[in-house]
């Protein structure tokens, strides 16, 4: 019972995936300017330090840009 | 200071050069910042021209300053510095960074086990190189931790692709990190405990208009090792008073009803967390929405969510301010104990829980970030972000619902960046 609830799972995301994927625009490179403006960029603002605050104060991993290692916390 | 700082900057930049500087070629996005329409990028073909000329590669770097500081009396200095060099038209990219944190804490579990108030500092550095001459592409990474107690060393791979005319952009990453703790003093051929992580994370790329990004990772982490930290120790109770110790019960409180002694951390030899996020990028007329969202568990019982916000206006051509709101819940590890119960005599049987932590990040908490920024383009006017000044500041909140000697927990982040473009 609990792999069919598994496989549900994961078919429930490829379902809302394929979703976003049928709703992608063809844009062409000349109409991609406000994508490839900076504040669009998940580095823009970034800093190592917040994101090392984040990593020990919060109890979830993943999700975030780059790698990291050592926690400076032990 | 300045001239340190400054040294580290030339040596990264050095490394990166000396890796890059043979392959130097063509450099079409120098100033991508504004919304105008941008040229047509030649097909893949046509980038791996040999025609580039070295004074077209790109150069970033970012030096950055930060301190936190919280109510639980612990604080952290961070200088930093980043360096890239990059061709955006044969495709090859290297980056390097390389931090210093300065810790000092007299937190109250630091306090509550009468150990003394302590400063270390660690040193981190990362080395990455990539290379997508198509719409096929690599990375390779590598990145080290150290500090008096803990070394932490990792590698990894990431293999791109870019699909229906850069529409859909899927990736897929490892990474191994190996991790050795120990203790302050003592050789770590005396004592150490290993740990390895295996890192696992596919993600997608998505434009959904000329103006909207979305994206979606999955990550799978999977820990084995003794993640036991070896200064952890926790207060025993008995069991008729266990149930009586309250929230954010005061150290005196703890220490008059503990049974005598502490007892250490001890936690499973496996963990594995998994975690899926999305992330919309909506840039709006003179403005640009990000919302992010991230689901998470792992097989210890910890379950949280965590949304973040950030809304950018266009002051001008060559200011920008942003307000960042960041809500994390979390619920706790399933072997949590405000109080742990046990008997402990000094002739018969010890009876303790099996698995034990005083690590309050383990526990059910609520986590709130309030901050604002400004970047302030000082380049010139062909290219305003050749030069550019970041000022952040963060407020941050934590509630506890279910620990000892502390309910809350507030702290404060400022972040002043100076990054380049040449």
């Amino acid at each position: 019972m609990k792999q069919v609830g598994e496989s549900v799972r994961v078919l429930a995301l490829f379902v809302f995936l394929a979703n976003f994927t049928a709703g992608c625009a063809n844009v062409a490179a000349y109409e991609r300017g406000k994508l490839a403006h900076p504040t669009m960029s998940p580095s823009d603002a970034s800093s190592v330090a917040r994101d090392h605050v984040y990593g020990v104060q919060e109890g979830a991993m993943g999700g975030t840009e780059g790698a990291a290692s050592g926690c400076g916390c032990n | 200071m300045r001239t340190f700082h400054n040294l580290l900057v030339r040596v990264v930049l050095g490394v990166l050069l000396a890796a890059g500087g043979a392959r130097a070629q063509q450099n079409p996005k120098a100033n991508s910042g504004s919304d105008k329409p941008q040229p047509a990028e030649p097909a893949p073909a046509e980038k791996s021209s040999s025609s580039s000329s070295p004074s077209d590669t790109v150069v970033k770097t970012k030096t950055e300053f930060s301190a936190y500081t919280d109510t639980d009396s612990v604080t952290v200095f961070t200088p930093a510095v980043q360096a890239s060099i990059e061709n955006p038209l044969s495709g090859w990219s290297a980056n390097g960074s390389y931090l210093v944190d300065v810790v000092s804490a007299a937190s109250v579990d630091i306090v509550s086990t009468a150990s003394q108030h302590w400063t270390e500092v660690r040193h981190a550095g990362t080395l990455s190189g990539t290379y997508k001459p198509g719409t096929v592409g690599g990375t390779v990474s590598g990145a080290v931790s150290s500090e008096p107690d803990y070394l932490s060393l990792s590698a990894g791979g990431t293999v791109n692709l870019e699909l229906a005319n850069k529409t859909a952009n899927p990736s897929l990453s490892y990474a191994f990190t190996h991790d050795t703790a120990g203790r302050t003093g003592t050789p770590f051929s005396v004592f150490s405990q290993p740990l390895a992580r295996h890192t696992i994370t596919g993600s997608l790329e998505l434009i959904l208009d000329p103006s909207t990004l979305v994206s979606f990772s999955a990550d799978a982490i999977l820990e084995s090792g003794d993640q036991t930290k070896p200064y952890r120790f926790l207060p025993l109770f008995a069991p008729d008073v266990a149930p009586l110790i309250p929230r954010g019960a005061s150290i005196n409180e703890v220490n008059a009803r503990r049974l005598p002694g502490r007892i250490d951390e001890h936690l499973p030899g496996t963990r594995n967390r998994f975690a899926f996020s999305g992330r919309v990028a909506q840039r709006l007329n003179g403005s640009t929405l990000i919302l992010s969202e991230r689901l998470y568990a792992d097989d210890w019982g910890l379950k949280a969510t965590t949304t973040d916000l950030r809304f950018v206006i266009d002051v001008s051509r060559r200011v920008f301010l942003w307000t960042h709101l960041r809500g994390h819940f979390q619920s706790s590890i399933s072997f949590w104990k405000l109080a742990y119960a046990g008997n402990v005599s000094t002739n018969g049987p010890i009876s303790v829980p099996k698995w034990r932590t005083g690590d309050r990040e383990e526990s059910a908490l609520e986590a709130g970030t309030f901050g604002a920024g400004m970047r302030f383009d000082v380049g010139t006017e062909v290219q305003p972000t050749g030069w550019s000044i970041v000022a952040q500041a963060d407020v941050l909140t934590t509630l506890f619902n279910d620990t000892l000697f502390i309910q809350n927990r507030e702290g404060f982040l400022g972040v002043l960046q100076l990054e380049t473009e040449f």
